[in-house]
């Protein structure tokens, strides 16, 4: 049960992506918890749970943005902003140099813009892999794509994001 | 010698360490020659520092607590209906048993009770069979009451 807060608290900032709304990607986290602690014996032992996790949580995010938009296809939407009036970066980092502390901030906030003008499906697999840490593996099962697509959509997004991000330095 | 356009198509999985160790060296070999590839690979390393600094709102302690609390709830809600459904079947199966065998009752009163008893346990089994049947395409199984 431990091992299963600790994935659904990380797994609270993706619904959350998905969803930008707290109380539904709370709604979504708790589905999922529940479905993967009921078939919990599935998991083979010794097997990292978050790609699984991430999966179910996906599909439970999906169905609530479905139910939300009778009318409406659902597709995914990734939000990149800090939400919820919270700072752009994480604390960490910033020992006193104010100077160092502003150009990092603006920096980040670069990246968010840059992050924002990615397609769904660039901006998804970028934050699934450098956000939430899912090695190749996991971000196929999460995604229900092949490894090898995994390497060449990631490497897309990445020149994509880079591209964006030198765009914005000129 | 490995071209710079196919070293960078591998370059993000270099940076992930999701090569092999022959593919790693090849690139690593490549790398220490050419500085265009290897400035594109500290740009996608300072992006990959960069996304991991970023925030998104995280969930209380109380969200949390309640979210856990919810599971514990369900566990042993599981446990106690299984308990409960079974205690019962056992009881009126013994019960059923001993009636049959009593034979202060008449016989028509006997298999009369043991009919209504029968026919219970088929209707149960009957729509126990057709749950089972339809759960794989049920739309709603994953609905929360």
């Amino acid at each position: 049960m431990r091992m299963l807060e600790t994935v659904g608290k990380r797994g609270f900032a993706y619904a959350w992506q998905i969803l930008r709304n707290r109380d539904d990607a709370l709604d979504a986290v708790q589905t999922a918890v529940a479905a993967v602690w009921q078939h919990r014996r599935k998991l083979e032992p010794g097997r990292d749970p978050r790609g699984w996790f991430y999966r179910v949580l996906r599909n439970k995010c999906i169905d609530a943005m479905r139910s939300r938009r009778t009318h409406q296809t659902a597709s995914l939407s990734f939000d990149v902003s800090a939400g919820d009036g919270q700072r752009t970066g994480r604390g960490d980092g910033e020992s006193g140099d104010p100077s160092a502390a502003l150009d990092r901030e603006q920096r980040l906030r670069q990246l968010r813009a840059a992050l924002a003008e990615l397609s769904d499906e660039m901006r998804e697999i970028v934050l699934l892999r450098d956000y939430h840490d899912l090695p190749y593996a996991e971000i196929a099962q999460v995604l229900d794509i092949p490894q090898g697509t995994v390497m060449s959509r990631l490497h897309r997004a990445r020149s994509a994001l880079r591209e964006r991000l030198l765009a914005r330095e000129v | 010698m490995s071209t710079c356009e196919t070293i960078k198509e591998r370059l993000s999985a270099y940076l992930d360490g999701e090569l092999t160790q022959q593919e790693s060296q090849r690139i690593g070999v490549h790398i220490a020659d050419c500085p265009t590839c290897g400035e594109l690979l500290d740009d996608f390393r300072r992006m990959r520092a960069d996304l991991k600094q970023l925030t998104w709102p995280e969930a209380d302690d109380d969200q949390w607590s309640s979210v856990m609390a919810g599971l514990a709830t369900k566990s042993t809600r599981g446990v106690g209906w299984l308990l409960w459904g079974g205690g019962l079947a056992v009881l009126a199966g013994y019960a059923a048993y001993q009636f049959v065998r009593d034979f202060t009752f008449a016989s028509v009163e006997r298999v009369g009770v043991l009919a209504l008893i029968l026919g219970a346990v088929l209707l149960f089994v009957s729509v126990l069979i057709e749950r089972i049947n339809k759960y794989p395409t049920d739309k709603y199984k994953d609905i929360e009451k």
